[in-house]
């Protein structure tokens, strides 16, 4: 059994700039719109513009390309499974064969398809990157209640919800600590995590979990008696220390991705796909 | 039940989720392990009931598409929900739904047929996770079945197995330890 190590909360990376300094609403809803995108973009030109944009703020927000990119790392072997599966198995009626090896052959719509597929998550994931790097968690959680508060309407427990996530976030670290502590007490004990086959190691999985579960349980009784001890009750009136405000840059920013999006639109929509 | 314990045990069960989703069994003939995230779901969902399942796995995921590395190998960010493989967390909703609906029964609290309300999970979470594997990378449904679900079934088969074991296990657990009393359905 392999547990990862090291957890660290979010590859926020600490700045003063435009793009930090952005209200985390404007970041989240402009994401929402590149994902949009990216989804129906067919032709090379929409993407150099896409990778113009990302080269952009990435400028502006002196985010090192290390920091961008790291992440891409594990995905290349995928990412270039997925190009070969698109080349060997996409064609279309009237394609030329560009290349034909035994019972396999590509041909250039293929070639094609491979390529755009490939850059479409090459482009969803420094997208998305962007914005957790820019934006640290509470204030993306705070920007994500303040988009979903329309929902409450509906009948969604949005302050719930938000209040849910931040006791998880302690959670999470609360249980990494005891899990490695019950890990190394049956260790003690004589469990060895190591060693025996599929079946073995499933089964230990027992003695650590069940411990895990109940500790859990009791840790959580512990708060809601410490919680209601300090009168909390949650939901209905409650203040923030700091309140989200949009400002004359939001603004701006908002009115460029406007102005971006009916360009790609516009590419989209005259530029015949070439599949 | 308080709300505030409706809270605090969902946010509890995103915890234990995420810190399950970062359990691995290295396989020896792949590169994919296999993680407990799908066991952590169930088990919400179990031991929940529909409603606070549901919050707890929509904070999971919120939580993960912020940034915080709560999914399987510590990865996060929305990259996670809107790739490729982002329909297999989104089909944790309704999974956790269906099953938390189930053991909302009292006479469905069966083995059998918790093991089978979390095969019928199983199968929404392939649903979704097929739908969005084939639209962003223009599989054709065979092309789904064969690289987005057939290579993980015996393991999922494997893991809903476990998670009702697991379901057992920890409630005669809880009720020895003296938290049986804990309202934990609606």
């Amino acid at each position: 059994m392999e547990l990862t190590k090291n957890i660290t909360l979010g590859v926020y990376l600490p700045g003063n700039t435009l793009i930090h300094t952005l209200d985390p609403r404007t970041k989240i809803v402009a994401t929402a719109l590149l994902i949009t995108l990216l989804l129906f973009i067919k032709s090379y030109l929409a993407y150099v513009l896409f990778l113009i944009l990302i080269i952009a703020i990435l400028i502006i927000a002196t985010i090192p390309p290390g920091y961008a990119f790291c992440g891409l790392k594990p995905m290349l072997p995928i990412l270039l499974l997925m190009w070969i599966f698109q080349l060997f198995l996409y064609s279309t009626p009237g394609a030329t064969v560009i290349f034909s090896w035994w019972i396999f052959s590509a041909t250039d719509a293929g070639l094609h398809m491979g390529n755009l597929i490939s850059m479409r998550v090459l482009f969803l994931f420094t997208v998305t990157t962007i914005l957790t790097l820019t934006t640290s968690i509470v204030s993306l959680t705070d920007g994500l209640e303040s988009l979903l508060n329309p929902l409450k309407k509906i009948g969604l427990p949005t302050q719930e919800l938000v209040m849910t996530m931040i006791i998880a976030l302690r959670f999470v670290l609360i249980l990494a600590e005891e899990l490695d502590k019950i890990i190394k007490a049956q260790m003690a004990r004589g469990v060895a995590f190591d060693r025996g086959n599929f079946i073995q190691k499933t089964r230990n999985l027992f003695p650590v979990f069940l411990p895990l579960f109940i500790n859990a349980f009791k840790r959580a009784e512990e708060l809601i008696v410490a919680m209601e001890a300090r009168s909390y009750s949650g939901g209905k009136g409650r203040t923030k220390m700091k309140t989200l405000h949009m400002g004359r840059l939001d603004l701006l920013a908002g009115l460029f991705m406007l102005l971006f999006s009916v360009l790609v639109v516009y590419l989209i929509l005259t530029i015949p796909p070439a599949i | 039940m308080s709300n505030l314990k409706h809270l605090t045990y969902s946010a509890l069960f995103t915890g234990i989720i995420a810190i399950l989703a970062q359990v691995a069994i290295p396989l020896p003939f792949s590169p994919v392990p296999v993680t407990g995230q799908l066991i952590g779901v169930l088990l919400a969902g179990a031991l929940l009931g529909s409603r606070n399942g549901l919050l707890s796995v929509t904070a999971y995921l919120l939580l993960g598409a912020a940034g915080a590395p709560v999914f399987s190998m510590a990865r996060g960010g929305i990259y996670m929900l809107a790739g490729p493989t982002g329909g297999y967390l989104w089909g944790f909703l309704p999974a956790v739904l269906l099953v938390g609906l189930a053991v909302e029964k009292k006479e469905s609290r069966t083995y059998l047929r918790i093991m089978v309300a979390m095969m019928g999970a199983l199968a929404l979470i392939y649903l979704f996770g097929g739908l969005q594997l084939g639209l962003i990378l223009r599989y054709t449904p065979t092309q789904v079945l064969l690289t987005g679900i057939i290579p993980f079934l015996p393991f999922d088969l494997f893991k809903v197995f476990l998670a009702a074991i697991m379901y057992y296990k920890i409630s005669t657990s809880l009720e020895k330890n003296g938290l049986g009393e804990i309202p934990l359905r609606r």
